[in-house]
């Protein structure tokens, strides 16, 4: 596997989390997803945002809704966490901590020769 | 406000995604339309180089519609049971265009395929019935040649081979041209279709023979082979004659077999008007070589005395090239027809009921407009 490609894997698991976690605070739409997202490191962009939302709202874990701003020329389609996607980005984030601390730590015990504990092992203990 | 238009390079990139995006339904593509034209009109606001970096980014519209389609957009083709992905290959169907009158032989079959994707599933069974009737038919008629006294009267025969032709050609073009229409069933326009259909054929043939009949004297004045010749030559130029023209009218027998009467007469003359070379190339690529095979089947058979297994075999082969025949000509036809009154071929069933017009997006953009003043309270954020 070639470093785009791992890269590529890695924004595909992350872009799901961060759009989600986007939506846990309020309702927004593309765009505005997009900025708060800021760079994103490239986890996000145009091109990918509006797919995954496709795919998010059929699956049904954001809701959405189409609405007429004042400032808006054209509509915009709002998005909402559902119950389903409250409970899904809870137990995510959960993991996500978990599992970017045993990469850490992998990381930086990797040097010294110490066992590292997996993320499962971290969590029945 | 809907009205607003974005600069030219995105307009340009929404119709030529509205176009990628064929394999969806008309629902999820003019949502994800609406959506993307918000979005960039948003990234608009923030200048024209924001523009641009959305566009790069989308991709190019195959990009952008395929990665739709990886996501899992497509619900019709999963209430159908299939993968979106599975279609996407076969790329959109094509166009003919509204200003070349002369077609390739290639662009012909790929519309005579599209064609055939786009049309209801019924074809099978239209299809299938073709090939058992004109089976059996063939075989009674090797019977009645090679075993006199078993099938004493073929006209009978022959008259309900036509009849169940006639009805299978109407019962094609509705499974083509139609979402609405039953397409079984022998109701009026079947019979317009049918009586236009015999009225056509008995119009040629008798043209043919008014003609080879007042030609004879000159004929009888020449030498016996060369009077031979002549008649055969004459009989050859009329039949090309008779077809051409049949083939041109073509759109007005379709026309009355789905009940659409706007497509008179003169209309199918008027349209076909410097189409006549393309549709004649397209049947003789197509038809032609299984009229001959047909032929070729019915007179070995004929000539293979007395009657056995094999004339049975050969009446399945006559059946299939002759069901052929009709399924072609009449796949054919209906595609001539929507080249004739200028309407697209919509995207393969079941994956589309519909394929956008030019102003798809603004239509799609005034109903949700109208839909929004309605209930404007609603949507207030």
């Amino acid at each position: 596997m070639d470093i785009a490609s791992w890269q590529t894997q890695l924004r595909k698991g992350a872009a799901e989390l961060v759009v989600l976690s986007l939506l846990q605070r309020q309702e927004r739409y593309g765009l505005e997803i997009l900025e708060q997202a800021g760079g994103s490191g490239g986890v996000l962009s145009d091109g990918t945002l509006y797919p995954l939302l496709t795919r998010l709202e059929r699956e049904g874990k954001i809701l959405a809704r189409w609405a007429m701003a004042d400032d808006a020329k054209v509509p915009r389609k709002y998005y909402r966490l559902s119950d389903e996607g409250e409970a899904m980005i809870a137990e995510m984030k959960k993991l996500w901590n978990e599992f970017s601390a045993f990469v850490s730590r992998a990381m930086e015990e990797a040097h010294d020769g110490t066992p590292i504990a997996s993320p499962s092992r971290t969590i029945s203990a | 406000m809907m009205e607003h238009r974005l600069p030219a390079q995105a307009e340009q990139y929404l119709r030529d995604l509205e176009r990628a995006l064929w394999p969806l339904g008309s629902d999820e593509r003019e949502t994800i339309l609406l959506e993307l034209r918000g979005h960039l009109a948003g990234c608009a606001e923030q200048g024209g180089a924001r523009v641009n970096e959305a566009l790069r980014s989308l991709g190019t519209p195959e990009e952008c519609s395929r990665a739709f389609v990886v996501e899992g957009a497509g619900e019709a083709y999963r209430r159908a049971g299939m993968p979106a992905r599975a279609l996407v290959p076969l790329g959109p169907p094509p166009e003919f265009s509204r200003k070349a009158e002369s077609l390739s032989i290639r662009e012909v079959t790929a519309q005579v395929l599209a064609t055939f994707r786009a049309s209801r599933r019924e074809y099978w069974a239209i299809g299938a019935l073709l090939l058992t009737v004109l089976t059996a038919t063939n075989f009674l008629s090797y019977l009645h040649s090679l075993r006199p006294g078993i099938v004493e009267d073929i006209w009978p025969i022959m008259l309900i081979r036509a009849a169940v032709v006639i009805a299978a050609l109407a019962a094609a073009y509705r499974a083509s041209l139609t979402q609405d229409q039953p397409v079984w069933g022998v109701n009026l326009s079947t019979l317009r279709f049918g009586a236009g259909l015999a009225a056509l054929t008995v119009l040629a043939v008798g043209l043919v023979l008014l003609v080879v009949t007042a030609a004879m004297p000159l004929l009888a004045s020449l030498p016996a082979a060369g009077a031979a010749v002549g008649k055969a030559l004459l009989v050859l130029v009329l039949l090309a004659f008779c077809s051409a023209a049949y083939l041109r009218l073509q759109p007005w027998l379709v026309g009355l077999a789905i009940d659409r009467r706007e497509v008179t007469l003169k209309k199918a003359l008027v349209e076909t008007r410097g189409k006549t070379l393309t549709i004649v190339k397209a049947w003789a690529v197509l038809v032609l070589p299984l009229y001959l095979l047909h032929f070729a089947l019915t007179a070995a058979a004929m000539n293979w005395a007395p009657i056995t297994a094999l004339h049975l075999a050969l009446a399945g082969l006559d059946g299939i090239a002759s069901m052929g025949v009709a399924i072609v000509a009449a796949l054919l036809n209906a595609a001539v027809f929507r080249w004739v009154v200028r309407e697209p071929i919509p995207a393969p069933l079941p994956f589309s009921q519909d394929w956008p017009s030019d102003n798809h997006v603004e239509e799609a953009r005034a109903r949700l407009k109208r839909h929004m003043e309605a209930g404007r309270g609603r949507f207030a954020r």
